[in-house]
């Protein structure tokens, strides 16, 4: 099993889907800073993926800075790594995409998705937020 | 290094080509799912490929070596496995396992271990007392233990319930995936295939019809879905040959594009369909591909026949 | 692994596999040798069977063998791993040839030494036995590597065997033709060698193509005419040991000839004579053959009839038509001789003639001494291949006999002559008196057949011989214990020589 959720899609490049997968666990602070993060081999078996990709997705990673290889240890998630809302909003910025549009195909207007987010927000996390943020 | 060069290879049963002219270069390290519908030609060139055969026209080489100047060292790294191929049924595994390892300089006595107690293989039971699923694990183990360069399997995993497919995906990544071996893996069900290959080839009509990186396929097939502003029908004859899978419906239209770029959706989809209302642009899965692909050979085949 | 490792490694592999099938094998080589150890007693039947076996299990394991690793099932295991394939066939020739004829061989060598073969003969017998056998194993070994499984490869051996029968058995008719054994010997040679190379180049090519078929098939019949070509009895003189006699005879047949029956009154219409040679020795006999009769008619005109033999139905140009009589021989009483009449010469004859004659041919036979063997119970002797043994003599005081056990073995194919089954021809002779008594032969019966592999052939035979009866007044000389003491039996053999006409005139009785 794997520290972070990943369902891979037909259709779609599985390395970029576990490259957004594995960006949005550390993001969103679901892996920690020092935590394992699992080896090309792990990846491969989990996942029963191609262990060339499997190696590119952790390059990838490493490249972008959320992973180090520590020697002796193995490959980590990089320690104190700030991420800026604007990253975290550019992660979710594809979803965002799909929900406007398929709200537009609803024909909804902009307002109404506004309270549908709100309303939601606060069903699953009990806060209450004002739209207007 | 290419660890498998082919070229100009035909080979035909009798009157009937089953290879045609085929030029085939798979590199070193590289996973490579060989697709082809039933009948295509897979297995004549695995086994052409494993020197089962004789080449009646073309060249091949393996690992950098004519096949017909292959030493038995070098022969020694090459393993093969296929759905047709017949283990000696009296013998038991370990006694398989004693026969074979001889033979290979390179058999790695820990990794048979390893893989038998990974498969839960009985190393006394008699190979014809063997499931299905046991067997193909049996073969698998008996591949992989010499650490071959080349492995070359022929539908290994056809018919396998999914319990034991599961296992042997994983035994054989675990094994050969970390050692830059190179795999030639054919099969005609493509789902399994998606996430072990990073290359692809497509064998139709003795031809390989289309052979890349997977990740070159996925950027250049997409799938494309239009939606017009109003019915007008727009004659097929005005979209591009190479779009496959062509598919109206009222105002939709959807299509597999073979050769997706920056310009396309700037350029090229206006140009066509000046009115949409909306277009979307999506990953083609290699089923789509596929299916495509497969698709417009029998159409030819059929356009062929009839002149 | 070397190629010579790997050959080790594959035919362990396949002794292994084989095990029960060669556990068989040898059992039934073993019964076969057995049986074929007890061919000199003298209730034994037949060999024949054992043989038969043996071969037919030996065909199977050599199938099991090849197809074990076979070069020509797209299914088969061998061609993906990194074998020699030339070591792999190699594997296969060399466990058929260690054990597959081995085996037996050994059990031929134990059964040929246990019947008392000469030994120096024993290596060429054991390799005709050997070679025959594996005719048989390379046609088996080709069509077992063209076929799928042994239940095919049955088939097809079998049809195979059944369509040359059929083939050999109309052929002859048609051509007659005689290959020379040395011919025969060299092509069966060359057909090996070719049918070893086909089979080796299907492990190598794994070529399955049409013409590799017809070849093979086309090379596994030419293995298999040769153990079923009927034998073409190549004649090989036998060399005498000894003679005692000068060989050529100077003096010439008296040809007697009557009319036994004449077309008058005859309820058939042909004229019937009794014809005999006469003035034999002991060393010089007389064969006769009648080809036809001349009637001189009474209005001067001649008649010529050909004659056919009847009554003793004997093959002259084989055997002298009487037989031995002891002492001074006396001329035989002759054979019948026929000349048939059309109506035409019929009512001719009838009208009457003058007188008739007969023409024909006088062969001579000399008999040549081949062995001398002393006149006691158990002497024994070996001549010409064979082995003679006195295992009964009698004497009583009329009479002598004795009756000889005559065994062989030779080559199936038929290279040697001897005396068949009638043993040769016995005389009592005492060289200090220089008298003589001749034996005439009396029953005999034998028995031949195959040991253990096919290409030897035993023969057992016994025959009786007896000294006739004395006739009073016939014998100058008296036969007592020291006669015989002084008296050695000469073996000979009576071989025709030379030949002339001779017409004869018949009398006719009134």
């Amino acid at each position: 099993m794997l520290p972070f959720a990943v369902a891979l899609k037909s259709g779609e490049s599985p390395y970029r889907q576990i490259v957004y997968a594995a960006t949005k666990a550390v993001v969103s602070g679901e892996l920690k800073p020092g935590d394992p993060f699992p080896s090309v081999r792990e990846l491969s078996q989990a996942l029963k993926l191609n262990p060339n990709t499997c190696q590119k997705v952790i390059a990838e990673l490493v490249r972008d800075g959320l992973l180090e290889v520590r020697p002796g240890v193995g490959t980590v998630v990089t320690a104190a790594r700030r991420s800026s809302a604007a990253e975290r909003r550019e992660l979710l910025s594809g979803q965002v995409e799909q929900l406007l549009v398929e709200a537009k195909r609803l024909g909804l207007a902009e307002a109404d998705v506004l309270n549908a987010v709100a309303a939601r927000w606060s069903h699953l996390f009990g806060e209450r937020r004002d739209a207007s943020r | 290094m290419i660890a498998v060069d082919v070229s100009r290879l035909s080979y035909r049963y009798g009157k009937v080509f089953a290879l045609r002219d085929l030029d085939l270069a798979i590199p070193e390290g590289a996973f490579y799912a060989l697709l082809g519908p039933n009948g295509a030609g897979k297995t004549t060139l695995l086994q052409l490929l494993m020197g089962m055969r004789r080449i009646q026209q073309g060249r091949v080489s393996l690992l950098g070596v004519e096949r017909s100047a292959l030493s038995i060292r070098e022969k020694s790294t090459i393993g093969y496995i296929a759905e047709g191929q017949a283990l000696p049924k009296w013998m038991r595994l370990e006694e398989l396992e004693r026969y074979l390892s001889p033979l290979y300089p390179t058999w790695d006595a820990a990794l048979a271990n390893d893989l038998r107690e990974r498969f839960d293989l009985d190393p006394r039971r008699k190979i014809r007392t063997l499931s299905r699923g046991e067997y193909m694990k049996a073969a698998l183990l008996c591949a992989l233990a010499p650490r071959p360069k080349l492995l070359l399997m022929d539908e290994p995993f056809t018919g396998m319930d999914v319990l034991v497919k599961d296992e042997l995906v994983r035994g054989l990544l675990d094994v050969a995936g970390n050692e830059g071996w190179s795999v030639v893996l054919s099969s005609h069900d493509v789902g399994e295939l998606e996430l072990l290959a990073d290359w692809v080839g497509f064998l139709d009509a003795g031809h390989m019809q289309l052979s890349e990186p997977m990740e070159a396929l996925r950027k250049r097939f997409k799938r494309v879905e239009v939606v017009l502003r109003d019915d007008t029908n727009r004659p097929a004859a005005t979209l591009p040959t190479e779009w496959m899978s062509v598919e109206r419906a009222g105002v939709r239209v959807s299509f597999i594009a073979p050769n997706f770029n920056e310009t396309f959706v700037s350029d090229v989809l206006p140009a066509h369909f000046p009115d949409a209302a909306r277009i979307e642009v999506f990953e083609a899965t290699l089923r789509d591909v596929y299916l495509a692909l497969a698709t417009r050979e029998r159409s030819r085949a059929r356009r062929e026949e009839a002149a | 692994m070397t190629w010579l490792a790997q050959l080790r490694h594959v035919a362990a592999k396949d002794i292994r596999q084989a095990r029960v099938l060669l556990l068989v094998y040898f059992g039934v080589v073993a019964w076969a040798t057995w049986g074929a150890c007890k061919l000199t007693r003298p209730d034994k039947t037949s060999t024949q069977g054992a043989m038969i076996f043996v071969v037919a299990t030996g065909l199977f394991v050599v199938a099991a063998l090849v197809q074990a690793d076979s070069p020509t099932r797209s299914d088969a295991f061998w061609p993906s791993r990194p074998f020699y394939a030339s070591a792999v066939f190699a594997a296969k020739l060399f466990v058929m040839g260690a054990i597959v004829i081995g085996l037996p061989l050994a059990g031929q060598f134990i059964a040929l030494s246990a019947i008392g073969t000469t030994p120096a003969r024993i290596p060429m017998l054991l390799l005709v036995a050997a070679w025959s056998y594996a005719l048989w194993l390379f046609a088996a070994m080709i069509v077992a590597a063209l076929t799928r499984d042994l239940r095919t490869f049955a088939v097809v051996f079998v049809s195979l065997c059944v369509l040359l029968l059929l083939v050999l058995e109309e052929w002859p008719k048609r051509l007659q033709f005689s290959v020379g054994v040395r011919t025969q010997e060299i092509a069966t040679l060359l057909g090996a060698i070719v049918a070893i190379a086909l089979v080796l180049t299907l492990y190598r090519t794994r070529d399955m193509r049409g013409r590799m078929w017809v070849a093979g098939i086309a090379a596994a019949a030419a293995m298999l005419i040769s153990p079923m070509l009927p034998s073409s009895p190549g004649l090989v003189p036998s060399s005498p040991v000894a003679t005692t006699e000068a060989a050529s005879l100077t003096r010439w047949a008296t040809v007697r000839a009557e009319l036994v029956e004449g077309p008058a009154g005859a309820r058939r219409p042909w004229l019937r004579f009794r014809v005999r040679a006469e003035g034999a020795t002991a060393t010089g006999r007389f064969g006769l053959s009648i080809s036809s009769a001349t009637v001189y008619l009474r209005n001067g005109s001649t008649l010529e009839v050909p004659t056919e033999e009847a009554g003793l139905s004997v093959a002259l140009a084989a055997q002298p038509y009487f037989r031995s009589v002891r002492g001074p021989l006396v001329s035989a009483q002759g054979y019948e001789v026929d000349a048939k009449l059309t109506d035409l010469q019929r009512a001719a004859v009838s009208a009457g003639f003058d007188s008739v004659t007969v023409e024909g041919r006088v062969t001579i036979w000399n008999r040549q001494a081949i062995a001398t063997m002393p006149m006691v119970e158990h002497a024994a002797l070996g001549v010409d291949n064979r082995h003679l043994e006195i295992v009964r003599l009698d004497r009583s005081a009329d009479t002598v006999s004795l009756t000889m056990k005559i065994f062989s073995v030779d080559r199936s194919d038929g290279q040697s002559i001897g005396f068949g089954f009638g043993g040769p021809d016995l005389a009592l002779v005492n060289e200090t008196r220089d008298q003589e008594l001749t034996f005439r032969s009396g029953n005999s019966g034998g028995v031949s057949g195959t040991l253990v592999l096919p290409g030897n052939e035993a023969h057992v035979s016994t025959a009786e011989y007896d000294t006739a009866p004395l006739r009073p007044g016939d014998r100058p000389f008296v036969v007592d214990d020291s006669w015989i003491s002084e008296s050695h039996l000469v073996l000979s053999k009576w071989t025709p020589n030379d030949s002339y006409p001779v017409r004869a005139k018949v009398i006719v009785s009134p």
